[in-house]
């Protein structure tokens, strides 16, 4: 699958990680390694673009992080959902949902 | 094995981050890049290569270290601003609302009118005198809740946006009256003129007034300032 233009992937993480927590709660690498998965690789994060994603979001309410040690004595951060990010991932998919119809009667395209 | 949360932090050094916040991201970026390097072991990477997939998670330190410090800054740049600006420079606006109408209820209509040129002088007079008060009364409160020359300035000279918006106030309604009378063009000279009239006394005046107040307190001050 090609690679989006950074710019298009800018506006989406913040749909892609909401909707990856919907699932349930995560720590970063796993936030990451879902969202590259389930992309099909076109949505990449490094720690620069991810981690300040996150920590906006936990600031704006949308998570919650709390550390936690996994049975292996390791300490991982992990996100969860709060209800004011399940009620800003319902609007968030609104407007990409909106915006792709706008695009598709534009441009005539396809949806999956 | 890497000792990941000692490179995390040797390359976050730089980062203005408050100590414990920048200890508490050190320690989760690092375990970001050890689950990397051990899912790239787990998928049958020899030990290079999942060295090389967790260090494809940073292709730029400075660029993450500037990110991080934008992030935990961001919020605190506005609290700091709010604080060393908007609080000090609003008591300083309302307190000049306030004057402002009690100067005017309290006048009576002919002292407006009055002829002798000293009464209009001696109320310019105070006037401009409580300007400079407010001025150094802002920028001294700035100051002392941390605010940097430029924010003291702003702290100071904020009653002023009290007079942008009744000058303004002033010539739109002035401008509104004359284009309701279709006299548009001919009415707009004489607004030009009075115009300057207008800004005289009811921008440029107040405005020094309230920057000489300021100065004194707009240089940066080695005691306060190394706080």
């Amino acid at each position: 699958m090609a690679i989006m233009n950074p710019s298009i992937k800018r506006g989406s993480a913040e749909l892609a990680v909401l909707a990856v927590l919907e699932q349930q709660p995560l720590h970063g690498y796993e936030i990451a390694r879902r969202i590259e998965q389930e992309s099909d690789g076109a949505l990449r994060f490094t720690l620069a673009s991810l981690y300040p994603l996150l920590y906006r979001m936990e600031k704006r309410g949308w998570t919650k992080a709390t550390w936690e040690t996994t049975p292996a004595g390791v300490r991982r951060r992990c996100y969860g959902l709060t209800a004011k990010g399940l009620k800003q991932l319902g609007a968030t998919r609104r407007e990409w949902d909106a915006f792709f119809q706008a695009l598709s009667r534009i441009g005539g395209l396809r949806r999956a | 094995m890497r000792d990941w949360a000692a490179l995390v932090h040797r390359h976050l050094a730089s980062a203005r981050v408050d100590e414990r916040r920048r200890r508490e991201i050190g320690d989760e970026l690092a375990a970001h890049l050890e689950d990397a390097y051990h899912g790239a072991l787990r998928r049958g990477c020899t030990e290079a290569e999942a060295m090389a997939a967790a260090m494809a998670h940073v292709p730029d330190w400075d660029a993450l270290a500037t990110a991080m410090e934008r992030t935990t800054t961001e919020d605190a740049i506005m609290t700091r601003q709010a604080l060393t600006v908007l609080l000090p420079g609003t008591t300083m606006l309302l307190t000049a609302a306030t004057a402002m109408s009690l100067a005017l209820s309290a006048t009576p209509a002919d002292r407006w009118v009055d002829p002798r040129w000293y009464v209009h002088a001696l109320a310019a007079g105070l006037a401009c005198l409580f300007y400079v008060g407010l001025g150094a009364i802002g920028a001294a409160w700035s100051r002392r809740l941390g605010g940097s020359p430029s924010e003291r300035l702003a702290a100071g000279v904020f009653p002023l946006a009290l007079h942008v918006v009744v000058v303004g106030l002033g010539i739109g309604e002035d401008m509104l009256h004359a284009l309701s009378r279709g006299a548009a063009g001919q009415h707009l000279g004489i607004t030009l003129s009075s115009m300057i009239n207008m800004l005289l006394p009811m921008l440029v005046v107040p405005g020094a007034a309230l920057l000489l107040g300021v100065l004194p307190f707009a240089r940066r001050h080695a005691r306060l300032d190394t706080r």
